[in-house]
């Protein structure tokens, strides 16, 4: 748990794995708003309350806070998903470039000879 | 996985070797490319096969477990009670209303099914007995909201056709369906008394509260009273011919030429063209004047419908004239100015001009936004209400009854 928590609070969002853990939050959120049955309080779009009581305000906070996680998983969590693979792809090429690209390649030994041509310093 | 490998990864994933603001950068490039790739097949997700909802000429699959729901209610006391009563505690007019759109569906569930008549006559006979005693006992103003009695209405004695014009609806559908003896005479009664009501009023309308008068209503009682034509051998062809004039010159708004929703009983307008009205009004006026109501129809989806990425709804006021958000529209979400009412109803409407694309995206709509819980082989959409239900199930399987009263008057 603590480890998990560490991950939360840790990852940086501008990241692939921010964005990934994020994306990971709502589904999270959401699958246990949905296991606990808040489905039913969207009735509140409608003007109606699960408990009878339209003015009931814990049943609309439910209600909203499942709309909100629902909206949010179905629309934000895949783009944040797509976002991080993105993020990631061009990253891992631009890490390649770095490390396996010219400029990260040990000098040739014939490269570091000064050629005849060049003045002598 | 190696260290330098590991390393690597965690380099990727943790963008450790990017400045802040090329992380920011590439986030939000990555953000655009997930939208952009993402938003355009989010529907395919939620779109349903059209056959589920509609169908020529049995009950579809979606339409038998969302009246399965329905029928619960109506032989579960305790669930009716308590539906019935958070509808009632909202608006009183949604439980009146709730009746007749159920009604209808079973009434066209029946024509569909043959077989299974006897029980879908039931729960319409029920539903009509308690709302007549309802009626009786209470008065006219135990369905209507509580301005009803802020003021008196024009014509005496007091009526209003919102509530003949339904349950005279109800009578003749069940009427359609099979004879019933005890209803023969209720039908031409109720008749009689809004065309009282209606030819009393300048434009032909009459009211639904006091000096309001409803499109929706008075198109409503048309349909009830064509009905009764058919059934007791009474012509008032003349009545329609002279109430489609009318309004064609008096109540249609001359920006959209759609019908307005509300207006005084002597024509002036209250509210414009809405659409919790057209859709029904299109519908109701398709055995009056069928020319007519499918021009109703077609202004209604130029003006009202939006189909956006594989998704469909429908706004509740066109763009020339926005009205404010009440119990007829329901929440309307800001920017996509969608309304549910006016997307519950447009399903009604495309449903019943053999709309299929219109009303494909629409359900998709329905099944993304629309919370859908299946349960024990019942379905019922939890942002929506008794009412919000029927409307949907009555959009799935219209039809056989109006074409029974088409076949009916050209048999004549």
């Amino acid at each position: 748990m603590k480890k998990i928590l560490r991950i939360l609070f840790h990852a940086r969002l501008f990241t692939p794995k921010g964005l990934l853990v994020r994306a990971a939050v709502i589904a999270v959120v959401f699958l246990v708003l949905h296991v606990c049955g808040l489905r039913e309080y969207t009735s509140i779009i409608s003007g109606m309350s699960p408990t009878g009581d339209t003015a009931d305000s814990r049943a609309i906070t439910l209600g909203v806070m499942y709309g909100c996680f629902y909206f949010a998983f179905v629309l934000v969590a895949p783009i944040l998903v797509l976002a991080a693979v993105f993020f990631g792809a061009v990253e891992y090429v631009g890490h390649r470039e770095l490390t396996h690209g010219p400029e990260a390649r040990p000098p040739h030994p014939t490269e570091s000879q000064p050629r005849r041509s060049e003045p002598q310093q | 996985m190696t260290q330098p490998e590991r390393s690597c990864l965690l380099d990727v994933l943790e963008a450790r070797k990017l400045s802040l603001w090329r992380r920011v950068l590439l986030a939000c490039a990555g953000v655009a490319v997930g939208a952009a790739i993402w938003l355009p097949v989010v529907h395919l997700f939620f779109t349903p096969g059209v056959d589920d909802y509609l169908s020529a000429d049995a009950v579809s699959p979606k339409a038998k477990e969302l009246s399965t729901y329905h029928l619960r209610l109506w032989t579960n006391p305790e669930l009716r009670k308590e539906e019935i009563g958070k509808m009632r505690s909202r608006n009183r007019e949604w439980d009146f209303m709730g009746r007749t759109f159920f009604a209808l569906a079973l009434a066209n569930m029946a024509l569909r099914e043959p077989s299974l008549k006897a029980q879908y006559l039931d729960p319409i006979d029920r539903i009509i007995e308690e709302t007549i005693r309802l009626e009786a006992d209470n008065g006219i103003y135990f369905f209507l909201l509580d301005y009803a009695k802020d003021r008196e209405f024009v014509h005496k004695p007091a009526r209003s056709i919102f509530v003949d014009g339904e349950i005279a609806l109800m009578l003749g559908a069940r009427r359609l369906v099979e004879e019933k003896p005890e209803y023969k005479a209720m039908l031409p009664e109720r008749v009689e008394t809004m065309l009282d009501c209606m030819r009393n009023g300048p434009v032909l309308c009459a009211e639904s509260y006091p000096d309001e008068c409803w499109m929706f209503c008075n198109t409503v009682a048309l349909a009830a009273i064509k009905i009764s034509d058919v059934l007791d051998g009474t012509d008032h062809s003349e009545f329609f011919r002279e109430w489609v004039a009318n309004a064609k010159q008096r109540l249609v708004d001359p920006e959209t030429g759609m019908l307005a929703s509300s207006f005084s009983l002597k024509g002036r307008f209250i509210d414009g063209p809405e659409g919790s009205t057209i859709w029904m009004a299109a519908h109701c006026l398709s055995i009056i004047d069928e020319r007519f109501a499918r021009d109703q129809y077609e202004r209604g989806k130029k003006e009202l419908a939006v189909e956006l990425a594989g998704f469909g709804w429908a706004r509740e006021w066109p763009r020339s004239c926005v009205g404010p958000e009440d119990v007829d529209s329901g929440p309307v979400i800001p920017v996509m100015e969608a309304s549910s009412g006016s997307s519950g109803l447009a399903l009604m409407g495309s449903s019943a001009f053999g709309d299929r694309d219109y009303f494909g995206k629409l359900c998709t709509s329905l099944n993304f936004a629309g919370f859908p819980v299946e349960r024990d082989g019942a379905l019922k959409y939890c942002a929506s209400n008794q009412v919000g239900d029927a409307v949907m199930l009555y959009a799935m399987v219209l039809g056989p009854l109006w074409q029974k009263v088409k076949q009916l008057d050209s048999d004549r």
